[in-house]
C-alpha cells in the first residue's frame, strides 16, 4: 500500500506547491500589467513623481535594484529566485523587509487566534456532541439554535456589539490593544490576558457557531450508524456507546476541521483585528491597503496562502495519526 | 486492548479540554474585574508630587506608526516639525512666525538671496558630543545632494560655514525666509544629523537602531514598547535651552481617532499630539462629558476646496466660475465637513488664524437666482429642453467633478463632492460625479499629470497653508532652476507674479502683505473656493496640570508646553 | 415539510421586493442631503448620518446593491463550479486530476485577502465586486459537485447514456446535473449568503463601490464618523441587523431543505 501513499501525498504536495507558486506569480502579474510603470507602484506615488522630473538616474537605479529591467522572462526568474532566499521586497512606507513585518504581525495574530481555535474546538465538540446525542430535545433545540443565530452575525458585527456592551457600557474589557505597557512577570501576563479576552472571546464564539453543526452531524450519523446498532443490540451502556464508539468516530474529523480553521482564520480575523486594534496580520494589511503599500500587500497575500497550504499540510499529517482507516490506508476520505 | 487504548486517548482529550478551559476561564475573568486592571496601579503617583512642581510622566496620545528607530519614523518626522528629539534650525512659535530655535538667532540677506544661522556656544548631541557648525553643513548637504525628493530643493543652492559659530546657506532666489518656513516642515529626513554617527551611511534609510535616535532637541529617546506601543523619552538635561520641565513623555499610538477618544475616557493620555490634524468635532460629544479635559478648539488653517481647472475651456470661463460660485450651498458642505464645528470659509480661500488672513472679505454664501441670472448672461441656457443647460453654441456641456483620492479624507472629498454635484444640477448645470479617480493613481494622473479635470474636490493642508499659502497648489510655476516645481493649473502672468511676492518676500510683514493681495485676486477671479473653516479639538488634562501652551492650529502638546506645564 | 419551507422563504420574499421597490418604498431619496446627524424622528425614523442622509431609505436601498451582489455571485459561482465539477467527474482520468488539481488550488487561496488585494487594483464597481467574489468562491461548490457526481457516474442510467452514444455535453447538462440539483440548491443557497457576506466585509473595510449604498458602507459610516463612539445606535444596529438576517434567513433555508431532502 506504500505506492499508494506515495502517490496521494505526492499529488497533495504537488497542489500545495503549486499554489504557492501561482499566488506569487498572481502578484508578479498584476503589478506589471496594471496601468502605468510598476516603479510608481513600488516607489510611491509622490517620490515616483518627483524623480521622473527631477532625477530619471535615480529611477534607472531603482528599476535595476527592483529586477524591472530585462525582458519580461528575466524579470519573473529573478522574482522567482528573490523570492526563493525569502525576499518579498521592502515595504515603501518604512523600507523595512517585508517578510520581517509580516512575521511580527503575524505571531501576534496566532496569539490571537491560537486559544480561540482551541477553545471553539473543545467547546464545539463538547456542544455538538451533547446537541446530537440528544438530538430533537430541548438542548439540542437551544444549541443549534443559537449556534445558527451566532453564525448569522458577521464577525465584525459580532465584536461591535462585543465592544458596545463589555466596553462602552460595562466599562470592563479595554478598548484593544495587545498590552498596557511597563509591565512585566505575572502582571504582564494578567494585562495581556485581559487586552485578549474580549477579541479571543468573540472569535471564540463565531468559530463555535461554526463547529457545533458540524460536530451534532457527525455525532447524529454515528449514532445510526451500524457499529452503535450491533453495540446496542450487544446491551452495552448508552454512556459506553457515546464515549467509545460515537465520540470517537464524530470527533476525529474534525481534526481536519479545526487544522484548517487555523490557516483560514488568520484571513478572519482581519476585520476584528480593525475592530480592536490588535497589531496583526489583519491590521498590516488594512494599513496597507490605506497607504497603497503594494508589497507589502502582496507579501500578505503570499504568507496568508502559506499558512492555509501548512494547515492543510497538518491536517493531513493529524488525520493520518489518528485516523486508522486513513492510517492504514483501507479508507479514501474523499 | 484497542478499546482501551481509545478510553485513554479519549480521556486525555478531556483532560486537555478542562485544562484549557481552565487557562481560557481567567481570560475571561479578566475581562470581568477592571478593578484588578493595570490601569490603576499604572495611574502616575500624582500623591507625592506637589502642586507647582514639574511633570514626572505626561501621556500623550497620537495616530502614528513608530515602526523604526530612524528620523524616518512617522512619528519622529512629525515630532520634528516641533523641535522635539531633533532639533531644528528654527521653529514655528504661538502664531507660526518664525523664531530661532537651536540657532540664538538668524539674519536674512538685504536681498533676501541668504540667510546666516549664529549659534550659542556649548551645544550637545545626546551622546554628549559637541555640535559644530560640521555637523549642520553636513546635514544641510544631505538634503541638496542626497534626499533629493525635499522640498528643501527648491530654495537651497548652497551652505558656507563662517566661522566656529555661524553658517550661511545660499538660496537660489531671494526667498530665505519662505526657505525657513518650509525648512521648519521639510519631509521625513530632514533634520539636522550628528556628522559623528551618521558620516559613512550609505543607505540613510535603511541605518536605524539606537544611534539613529541620537538629536539634540530637548528629549532623549529612550525605548519602545511594540506590543504595547508606547514609546518613552526622557527630557535632555543639557538641552541648550535649558532643561524642560516635563521630566519624560510617553507617547501611546493608536490606530484610529476612535481609540484615541477612548483613551481620554479611560484616563490613559493627558493630551494628544497629531500634526494639523486634531479630532474631528464629531467626537466632542463623547468628550465633553469627561471631567477635567479642556477640549482644546483649535482652528484648522487648511481647508477643504474646490478647485477650477484653468486648462479647461469650459472653467476657465469666469463667469461659469463666479456661478458655480453662487450655486454652492456653504452651509450644508459646512455641515458634511465637520458638523456644527464647521463653518462657510471666506472668498479669499486662505481660512482666519493664518498670517495675512483678510477680515474684510465677505464670507461664502449661497444664491441661487444669482447663479441661474449669470449662467442665462453668459448664454449658457437650455436649448433643447432637457433641463440641463448647453454651451453656448449648442453643444452639450458636462461638468465633471473628481474627488480627491485620500485614504483617510477620501470619504469627505467624495461627499463634498456629491454635494456640488447637487448644487451645479439644480441651477441647471449637468455636473457629473467622477468615479474613474478611486485609486491614488488615478487621481495623481488626473490631477497633477494629465490635468484633465474639471472641477477637484481636495484640500489646502493646515502645512501648505503655514508655509506658503492655499495658493501654493493653484499656481503653475517653474521653480528657479527650471523644473515645474508648483504644479498647479493657473499661470495667468498677473497671478504667477502676486505669487512669487509670497515667495519672494523677505521678512512677515511682506509676507503677510503679499498674503492679502492674493486673497483679494483669489476672491475676484473665482481660482478656487473654499468649503469650509472647520474646527479641530486637541484635548488636554487640565485637572492634574497648568500652564499649558499652544501653536495656533496645533493645540496644547507644543514646543512650550515642555518647558511651561506644571502640576496643579 | 412543505409548508415549513414556505414559512422560511417568506421573509427572503419581502426582501426581494424591498429591494426591487425601494424606489417606492423609501420615504427619501438616500442620496439626498438634509440636516446631518439626526436623531431617529417621525421625518427621519432612523435619524440622518453625517451628511444628514436618511438611514432608513439608505437601509432600503442597501438591500438592493446587497442582494444583487449576493444572488449575481452565487448565481455565476454556482452554475459554474456545479458545470467544472460535473465535468471533472464525467470525464475522469488525466481531466479529472487537473480539475481536482485546480479546484485545490483555488480552495488554498484564502479568499478574503485575495479579494482585498483585488478591489485595491481594479475600478471600484459593484461588477467589479461580484467578479472577484466569484472569481474566489467557486471552488467550494465545485468540489462537493465532483464528489457527488463520481457516485452518479457509474449508476445504471448514467451508464446507459454513454452506451447509447448521448454525447458528453447532452448527458451532464440533461441527466448528470439535474439529478444533483438538490445538492446544487443548497451549496447555491450557501454562496448567497457568503457572497454578501463577503460584500458587507468589503464595503466595511471602505473598499466598496463608490456611488452604491450598501449595509457595509452605512457601518462604515458609522464608524468613520465617530457613530458608535457616541453611541448613536440607530446608525449602526439597524445595518448589523439586517446583514445578519438576512444571512440567517439564507441559512435557514438551506437547513429547511436538507431536512425535506
Amino acid at each position: 500500500m506504500s505506492g499508494n501513499h506515495v502517490i496521494r501525498y505526492g499529488g497533495r504536495l504537488l497542489v500545495y506547491a503549486l499554489t504557492i507558486w501561482f499566488v506569487a506569480s498572481f502578484n508578479f502579474f498584476l503589478i506589471r500589467f496594471m496601468p502605468g510603470d510598476p516603479l510608481e507602484h513600488l516607489v510611491g506615488e509622490e517620490d515616483y513623481l518627483y524623480l521622473t522630473t527631477a532625477h530619471p538616474e535615480v529611477l534607472a537605479e531603482l528599476e535595476t535594484a527592483y529586477g524591472l529591467d530585462g525582458s519580461l522572462f528575466q524579470q519573473y526568474r529573478t522574482y522567482l529566485f528573490h523570492l526563493a532566499r525569502g525576499d518579498l521586497g521592502q515595504s515603501y512606507k518604512n523600507g523595512v523587509p517585508v517578510l520581517t513585518l509580516i512575521l511580527q504581525r503575524l505571531a501576534r495574530t496566532f496569539r490571537l487566534i491560537l486559544p480561540a481555535v482551541v477553545l471553539a474546538g473543545a467547546l464545539g465538540i463538547v456542544l455538538g456532541a451533547a446537541a446530537g446525542w440528544k438530538a430533537g430535545s430541548r438542548l439540542d433545540r437551544w444549541i443549534s439554535g443559537i449556534s445558527l443565530v451566532i453564525y448569522s452575525i458577521p464577525g465584525y458585527c459580532l465584536g461591535m456589539l462585543g465592544l458596545m456592551i463589555f466596553c462602552f457600557w460595562l466599562g470592563w474589557a479595554p478598548t484593544g490593544g495587545i498590552s498596557s505597557g511597563g509591565l512585566t512577570g505575572a502582571a504582564y501576563a494578567k494585562d495581556a490576558l485581559w487586552h485578549m479576552a474580549l477579541p479571543a472571546g468573540v472569535l471564540t464564539l463565531s468559530k463555535l457557531s461554526y463547529n457545533i453543526p458540524l460536530m451534532r452531524s457527525g455525532v447524529l450519523e454515528a449514532r445510526e450508524a451500524d457499529y452503535t446498532l450491533t453495540a446496542r443490540a450487544k446491551g452495552v451502556r448508552s454512556a459506553q456507546i457515546l464515549f467509545c464508539h460515537v465520540l470517537p468516530n464524530a470527533a476525529v474529523p474534525m481534526i481536519a476541521v479545526y487544522t484548517m480553521q487555523l490557516g483560514l482564520i488568520v484571513s478572519g480575523s482581519m476585520m476584528l483585528e480593525r475592530l480592536f486594534n490588535w497589531d496583526g496580520m489583519g491590521l498590516l494589511v488594512y494599513k496597507a491597503i490605506n497607504g497603497n503599500d503594494y508589497p507589502v500587500l502582496q507579501g500578505s497575500l503570499l504568507v496568508l496562502t502559506v499558512c492555509v497550504v501548512l494547515s492543510n499540510l497538518l491536517s493531513d499529517v493529524l488525520c493520518a495519526l489518528f485516523d486508522p482507516r486513513i492510517r492504514d490506508g483501507v479508507w479514501d476520505e474523499g | 486492548m484497542k478499546l482501551w487504548k481509545r478510553f485513554f486517548g479519549l480521556a486525555l482529550c478531556i483532560a486537555l479540554m478542562v485544562s484549557l478551559a481552565a487557562c481560557g476561564s481567567p481570560s475571561e475573568e479578566g475581562g470581568a474585574s477592571p478593578d484588578a486592571s493595570p490601569e490603576e496601579s499604572q495611574t502616575p503617583p500624582d500623591a507625592a508630587s506637589v502642586s507647582g512642581s514639574e511633570v514626572e510622566l505626561l501621556n500623550v496620545g497620537c495616530i502614528y506608526e513608530f515602526d523604526v528607530e530612524s528620523p524616518y519614523c512617522d512619528l519622529i518626522k512629525y515630532l520634528s516639525y516641533d523641535s522635539f528629539m531633533y532639533a531644528n534650525l528654527v521653529r514655528y512659535d504661538a502664531n507660526n512666525e518664525v523664531v530661532p530655535c537651536l540657532c540664538e538667532r538668524y539674519e536674512i540677506a538685504e536681498d533676501g538671496t541668504a540667510v546666516t544661522f549664529y549659534f550659542k556656544d556649548g551645544i550637545r548631541w545626546h551622546d554628549g558630543e559637541p555640535l559644530t557648525m560640521e555637523d549642520i553643513e553636513f546635514s544641510l548637504n544631505l538634503w541638496l545632494n542626497v534626499l533629493k525628493p525635499s522640498v528643501a530643493l527648491r530654495y537651497m543652492k548652497d551652505v558656507e560655514v563662517l566661522d566656529e559659530t555661524s553658517i550661511r546657506v545660499n538660496m537660489q532666489s531671494s526667498c530665505a525666509y519662505v526657505f525657513l518656513r518650509h525648512m521648519i516642515m521639510s519631509s521625513a529626513g530632514c533634520v539636522i544629523y550628528p556628522k559623528h554617527i551618521w558620516e559613512g551611511v550609505e543607505d540613510l534609510k535603511s541605518f536605524t537602531g539606537k544611534e539613529a535616535m541620537i538629536g539634540c532637541g530637548p528629549y532623549v529617546y529612550e525605548s519602545y514598547d511594540s506590543e504595547a506601543k508606547i514609546a518613552y523619552f526622557n527630557r535632555f538635561e543639557d538641552y541648550h535651552e535649558g532643561a524642560p520641565s516635563v521630566k519624560r513623555i510617553a507617547f501611546h499610538l493608536y490606530e484610529s481617532p476612535e481609540s484615541v477618544v477612548m483613551a481620554y475616557k479611560n484616563r490613559e493620555i493627558d493630551c494628544m499630539f497629531q500634526y494639523a490634524a486634531g479630532l474631528a468635532g464629531v467626537y466632542v460629544p463623547a468628550l465633553q462629558g469627561l471631567d477635567g479635559l479642556d477640549i482644546g478648539e483649535e482652528v484648522n488653517l487648511g481647508s477643504p476646496i474646490l478647485e477650477f481647472n484653468f486648462k479647461d475651456t469650459l472653467t476657465q470661463d469666469l463667469e461659469l466660475r463666479k456661478a458655480v460660485y453662487s450655486a454652492l450651498d456653504y452651509e450644508l458642505l459646512a455641515a458634511a465637513n465637520g458638523g456644527e464645528y464647521c463653518v462657510p470659509g471666506g472668498r479669499g480661500v486662505i481660512s482666519p488664524g493664518n498670517i495675512g488672513y483678510a477680515e474684510d472679505l465677505p464670507a461664502n454664501c449661497q444664491d441661487v437666482e444669482e447663479a441661474k441670472r449669470l449662467l442665462d448672461a453668459a448664454g449658457y441656457t437650455d436649448q433643447n429642453g432637457d433641463g440641463f443647460r448647453e454651451n453656448r453654441d449648442g453643444a452639450e456641456m458636462r461638468i465633471m467633478v473628481s474627488p480627491a483620492y485620500s485614504a483617510s479624507k477620501g470619504t469627505l472629498y467624495q461627499r463634498l463632492a456629491e454635494v456640488v454635484v447637487r448644487d451645479l444640477q439644480n441651477v441647471g448645470l449637468n455636473a457629473y460625479l467622477d468615479e474613474n479617480v478611486s485609486n491614488s493613481d488615478a487621481w495623481k494622473a488626473r490631477f497633477s499629470q494629465n490635468k484633465d479635470f474639471q472641477i477637484a474636490i481636495t484640500s489646502c493642508s493646515q502645512g501648505v497653508a503655514i508655509i506658503d499659502t492655499v495658493n501654493q497648489g493653484l499656481v503653475e510655476k517653474a521653480g528657479s532652476d527650471g523644473t515645474l516645481t508648483w504644479n498647479g493649473t493657473n499661470d495667468t502672468p498677473e497671478y504667477v507674479e502676486i505669487f512669487s511676492k509670497i515667495i519672494d518676500s523677505k521678512n512677515p510683514e511682506e509676507y503677510a502683505a503679499a498674503a492679502d493681495e492674493s486673497q483679494r485676486y483669489l476672491a475676484e477671479e473665482m481660482v478656487a473656493i473654499s468649503l469650509g473653516v472647520e474646527s479641530m479639538f486637541y484635548p488636554y488634562n487640565i485637572a492634574d496640570y497648568t500652564d499649558w501652551s499652544f501653536r495656533s492650529g496645533n493645540g496644547a502638546f507644543s514646543y512650550d508646553t515642555w518647558f511651561t506645564l506644571k502640576i496643579k | 415539510m412543505k409548508g415549513k419551507w414556505r414559512k422560511r422563504v417568506w421573509p427572503l420574499a419581502v426582501l426581494l421586493l424591498t429591494a426591487v421597490f425601494a424606489g417606492q418604498l423609501a420615504p427619501w431619496d438616500p442620496w439626498e442631503m438634509t440636516v446631518p446627524f439626526l436623531r431617529p424622528c417621525w421625518a427621519h425614523p432612523l435619524g440622518t448620518n453625517d451628511v444628514g442622509q436618511d438611514i432608513l431609505s439608505e437601509l432600503l436601498y442597501g438591500a438592493r446593491t446587497s442582494l444583487l451582489v449576493g444572488v449575481a455571485a452565487a448565481l455565476v459561482t454556482t452554475a459554474f463550479g456545479s458545470f467544472f465539477g460535473a465535468c471533472a467527474a464525467w470525464f475522469g482520468g488525466w481531466a479529472d486530476r487537473c480539475a481536482t488539481v485546480l479546484i485545490n488550488m483555488a480552495l488554498a487561496v484564502p479568499s478574503l485577502p485575495l479579494v482585498i488585494v483585488l478591489s485595491v487594483f481594479l475600478k471600484r464597481s459593484v461588477w467589479n465586486l461580484i467578479l472577484c467574489i466569484c472569481l474566489t468562491s467557486w471552488a467550494g461548490t465545485a468540489r462537493v459537485v465532483r464528489a457527488r457526481a463520481m457516485q452518479l457516474r457509474e449508476m445504471g442510467f448514467l451508464r446507459s447514456c454513454r452506451t447509447m452514444g448521448c454525447g458528453s455535453l447532452y448527458t451532464i447538462t440533461r441527466h448528470l446535473l439535474p439529478n444533483l440539483k438538490e445538492l446544487i440548491f443548497t451549496k447555491g443557497i450557501l454562496s448567497v449568503a457568503s457572497a454578501i457576506l463577503t460584500e458587507t466585509s468589503i464595503s466595511y473595510l471602505g473598499l466598496g463601490p463608490l456611488t452604491s449604498k450598501s449595509w457595509g458602507t452605512i457601518l462604515n459610516d458609522a464608524f468613520r464618523a465617530g457613530g458608535i463612539l457616541n453611541g448613536y445606535w440607530w446608525w449602526y444596529l439597524p445595518p448589523a441587523a439586517c446583514i445578519s438576517l438576512t444571512v440567517f434567513c439564507f441559512l435557514s433555508l438551506r437547513d429547511g431543505r436538507e431536512k425535506k431532502g
